[in-house]
């Protein structure tokens, strides 16, 4: 059996700060496989980008803690390796792109010497004319002729900006790409433009790519497997196919997918989810989402709602628990 | 046909830079009747939030008529302009930006109506403000809450709640759902349209998301660099789209539902060319998979190539009058 | 981190988060508390202490070394070195407060206009500012001294103008900021007139750097007070003020180093003290600096 690139399990991430502690992650499960694309979709305190800065080793140093769990990265534990090693591993192993490319590039140095430095930094043993060479192909790789490759982040446009982000990130030909938002600050046509580039790329260096957005019309189109975050926790997971085409769906799920308003249909009103995610501060027992949720029993405000399982479909939900039959419960 | 509540002739806007001059919005034509809402649509550049400032005069225009009950707004001096200010408001995309952020939620919602005098006594404002807050939503316990207290959508109705203190009968919506998560998204739009209902207001909605501008508006205005490239009723729009721009733009939008796709299908190439000093004709033409040399001659304007549905395209004028 | 959930208790409200903050910073409450301690002294010294022996001259009893009688010792005309610092405080104290306020409002009111109407206004005004700020300020001041002559109005007036662009500069940078918010566009919409605009919705937004430039500003200002009585421009013996102190003890400095060294040394805690508190309230009104 393969061995998944990455494996998270029961993750628990903290934001401790004097005022207060922010349960940003509670109890976190993943596999992802080589060369599959995970879509991380959630709203806006899901814990979506703090599960990927976990995995980078970048949380914010005094405030950000992991109290519980493990993080396995291509056979090596997150939590417990130290500096260095992270360091060799973030570019070669594994990259992330984060979500505003205005802010993520360094405004003072050009963008072949930003290209460059990365590969410098995994690969001492190369020759000057090899990295010049190396950089030149990763530009055309994104679609940037070579010879901008002396000019600064700010006389490219947003997309070609992101495409400098993206072309930093693979340069090294990681195993794993997070990717956060990446296209959220973009407009729609250069968005199409940039999500085409990612998966050729994505094909042609085998790489597994997390993908976090909030947009379920970027999941259907780019991604093979998708998990739902709500409040620090997947409340639900399965194939592209289970989630879009699946007969049943977590309640959160069916409110994000009524939310959108539909291009084929015409419909009066939208049906949007009532109320707001939880305060992370004061997470409510049970099932995090019960007070939302039109489907709430008593059950569910007492307890946590086990995990449904049938076939590669995962549901955390006690309305699941009932209804389903023949489906390991867990 | 009664006259349209808004209506805009040739309204330009050029920006002097130090590298030529900037054309924001050059030249459009729209109209919007009295309780309907007008979409207009673009990418970043394409002028429309410009368009909207313009038409409140929050920024002046370079040229073009801004007509108002009939009446050419543009042309009225700073004592006119104040005593039909409470009639056009606008709503602000950013929650965080839109809202100052040293007042509290009820001071923020009663200083239009301070401003503008609408009522005697300080307990007249605070029953206005109550009845406001309660309209859009946010309940009173928040009335002395600071906008960084708040979340996005409760910021939002805020705003809302500003702009409707005065009673206005056009707003222009500069974005107000794109800053907001989804589920938000949804529930400030059904306000939208409530408000809308039971108010008989009119909108001007701007957006750069199309499957948002469907749902709420009655007519669709696309724009491309400072010029408006088609217009039409919403359902016609997505039925059949006619400028290749609009077609582009619809075939990039990322639907929520699994179907199988071409690699690079509707990816139009390059980027949006340079605003500051355009050269004649067509400005999507560098871009356009059916461009030819026509286009890059004749200056475009707006032809109904059937009937409501105005398209500047050279496909399009052949054989028309 | 963003609010992303209900108001469930009600948070701490802007103003005590600041104090909060600024509680962290250890030097900053260091300052702050020999400042308030020096306003204290200045303040009660009237009821504790005895202003006849700050200014009368007892020439047996001159250059006397600190002891029990004169904590600090005399000074060359046997006046005791302690009360002339202590009311000396007085003087240094109110006259810089006082400067910084005439320069604080009449450089906001400078720097509000050019920074709203921007253009020409703006244009004038800041190049008005800048033929000051090229003079030197203790010139300047020396120079208004000279023409006005001596006395503590002209000595604040000649302080204040000074220190005028400084404000004016801060002033209009901390408008420029604010003015592009879409919140004042809205104030805008409605009609809202300039001046409501700026008093109302830009200046509270503003007050930020403002504040902490009228905390430095002080302590530029006692600085420029001590200099202008150190060359003789400023107050009139024998009324106590720390710069005249030093311009008198000068001379005999070698032999007598106490003579300088206690109104040098109020002149380098009360200005310490500043810009302790001037740099602990910048950071506590910015939090992004922190974390």
């Amino acid at each position: 059996m393969e061995e998944p690139i990455l494996k998270i399990q029961d993750l628990h991430v903290v934001y401790r700060t004097d005022e207060s502690t922010v349960y940003a992650v509670n109890g976190l499960n993943l596999e992802l496989f080589s060369g599959e694309t995970l879509g991380l979709v959630g709203e806006t305190g899901a814990g979506k980008t703090t599960t990927a800065l976990s995995i980078m080793g970048l949380l914010p140093e005094k405030i950000g803690k992991v109290t519980e769990g493990s993080i396995v990265l291509d056979g090596t534990d997150v939590l417990s390796a130290t500096d260095a090693d992270m360091r060799l591993l973030r570019g070669s192993t594994v990259s992330m792109i984060f979500q505003d490319p205005m802010t993520s590039l360094n405004p003072t140095i050009p963008v072949g010497d930003q290209i460059g430095e990365v590969l410098h930094l995994h690969r001492r043993d190369i020759s000057r004319a090899e990295l010049a060479a190396g950089v030149d192909k990763i530009l055309e790789m994104v679609g940037i002729p070579a010879g901008r490759k002396g000019d600064y982040p700010h006389q490219f446009s947003g997309g070609m900006k992101q495409r400098i982000v993206i072309a930093i990130a693979l340069a090294c030909e990681p195993k794993l790409l997070l990717a956060d938002e990446p296209t959220t600050a973009l407009d729609v046509t250069i968005q199409a433009q940039v999500l085409d580039m990612m998966s050729e790329l994505k094909e042609k260096l085998n790489t597994s790519m997390v993908l976090i957005t909030h947009d379920l019309g970027v999941v259907a189109q780019t991604c093979d497997k998708v998990a739902i975050m709500y409040a620090g926790e997947i409340i639900e997971f399965g194939t592209a196919e289970d989630i879009f085409n699946g007969e049943k769906r977590h309640p959160y799920t069916e409110g994000l997918f009524g939310s959108i308003p539909d291009l084929t249909k015409r419909t009066r009103r939208l049906s949007p989810i009532e109320g707001l995610m939880p305060d992370p501060t004061d997470l409510p027992k049970g099932c995090k989402f019960h007070d939302r949720c039109p489907n709430c029993m008593e059950i569910c405000r007492t307890t946590v709602p086990p995990e449904v399982q049938t076939e590669s479909h995962l549901i955390r939900c006690h309305l699941m628990a009932e209804t389903s039959e023949g489906g390991a419960i867990r | 046909m009664s006259t349209p509540l808004i209506e805009t002739r040739e309204l330009k806007k050029y920006f002097k830079t130090s590298k030529g001059m900037l054309h924001a919005v050059d030249g459009v034509n729209l109209s919007i009747s009295a309780g309907s809402t007008l979409g207009v649509v673009g990418e970043s550049g394409c002028g429309k939030s410009t368009l909207g400032r313009t038409i409140l005069r929050l920024i002046e225009p370079t040229s073009g008529e801004i007509l108002y009950n009939g009446q050419n707004i543009a042309a009225y001096n700073t004592r006119q302009m104040l005593s039909i200010r409470k009639e056009m408001q606008i709503i602000f995309q950013d929650p965080f930006s839109s809202l100052n952020p040293r007042m509290s939620v009820r001071d923020i919602i009663a200083e239009p109506i301070r401003v503008c005098k609408l009522c005697h006594s300080n307990a007249e404002i605070n029953q206005r403000v109550d009845r406001l807050m309660d309209t859009v939503g946010l309940a009173s316990r928040f009335e002395n809450a600071y906008p960084h207290e708040l979340d996005g959508g409760r910021r939002q109705r805020i705003g809302i709640a500003r702009a409707l203190a005065v009673e206005p009968k056009f707003i222009v919506c500069d974005e107000p759902v794109s800053a907001l998560d989804v589920s938000i998204q949804a529930q400030i739009l059904n306000l939208l349209m409530d408000l809308q209902e039971n108010m008989g207001l009119t909108y001007m909605f701007i957006t750069h998301d199309l499957s948002v501008v469907k749902h709420i508006s009655n007519e669709i205005a696309v724009m491309y660099l400072g010029q408006c490239v088609e217009r039409v009723a919403s359902e016609r729009l997505f039925e059949n789209p006619l400028h290749p721009y609009t077609k582009a733009l619809l075939s990039a939008i990322p639907i929520p539902k699994l179907m199988p796709r071409e690699r690079g299908a509707g990816v139009i190439k390059g980027e949006v060319s340079n605003p500051i000093d355009p050269k004649p004709g067509c400005r999507f033409a560098a871009r356009c998979p059916l461009a030819s040399a026509r286009c890059q001659e004749e200056d475009l304007h707006l032809i109904e190539a059937e009937p409501g549905h105005f398209v500047a395209c050279t496909l399009y004028t052949g054989g028309a009058k | 981190m963003e609010t992303t959930g209900t108001v469930t208790h009600r948070k701490r409200s802007q103003l005590s988060m600041i104090w909060f903050r600024f509680r962290k910073n250890k030097l900053a409450m260091l300052g702050l508390i020999i400042f308030l301690m020096m306003i204290l002294m200045a303040v009660y010294v009237s009821i504790f202490g005895d202003y006849e022996r700050a200014i009368t001259m007892d020439m047996p009893n001159k250059l006397q070394t600190p002891s029990a009688a004169h904590p600090f010792g005399t000074d060359q005309f046997g006046r005791d070195i302690l009360m002339r610092m202590m009311f000396g405080a007085r003087i240094s104290l109110s006259v810089g407060l006082l400067t910084m306020v005439l320069s604080l409002v009449v450089g906001s009111l400078i720097g509000a206009a050019a920074g709203y109407y921007g253009g020409r206004v703006d244009n004038l005004l800041m190049r008005i500012m800048d033929v000051f700020l090229a003079i030197p300020s203790t010139l300047l001041a020396i120079s208004i001294v000279a023409a006005l002559g001596q006395g503590m109005f002209n000595l604040l007036l000649a302080t204040a103008i000074s220190q005028i662009p400084a404000f004016a500069r801060v002033v209009r940078s901390a408008i420029l900021t604010v003015k592009g918010q879409d919140y004042i566009e809205a104030a805008r919409a409605c009609g809202t007139r300039g001046g409501r605009v700026i008093l109302r919705h830009i200046l509270p937004n503003a007050m930020g750097p403002i504040i902490v430039q009228a905390t430095l500003n002080i302590a530029r200002t006692i600085l420029g007070i001590s200099s202008l009585s150190f060359v003789g421009l400023g107050i009139s013996p024998p009324t106590p003020e720390w710069g005249s102190m030093l311009s008198e003890g000068k001379t005999m400095m070698r032999y007598y180093p106490h003579l300088i060294l206690i109104p040098g040394a109020a002149i380098a805690l009360a200005v310490m003290s500043l810009n302790l508190i001037g740099d602990g309230l910048r950071d506590a009104l910015d939090p992004r600096l922190k974390n």
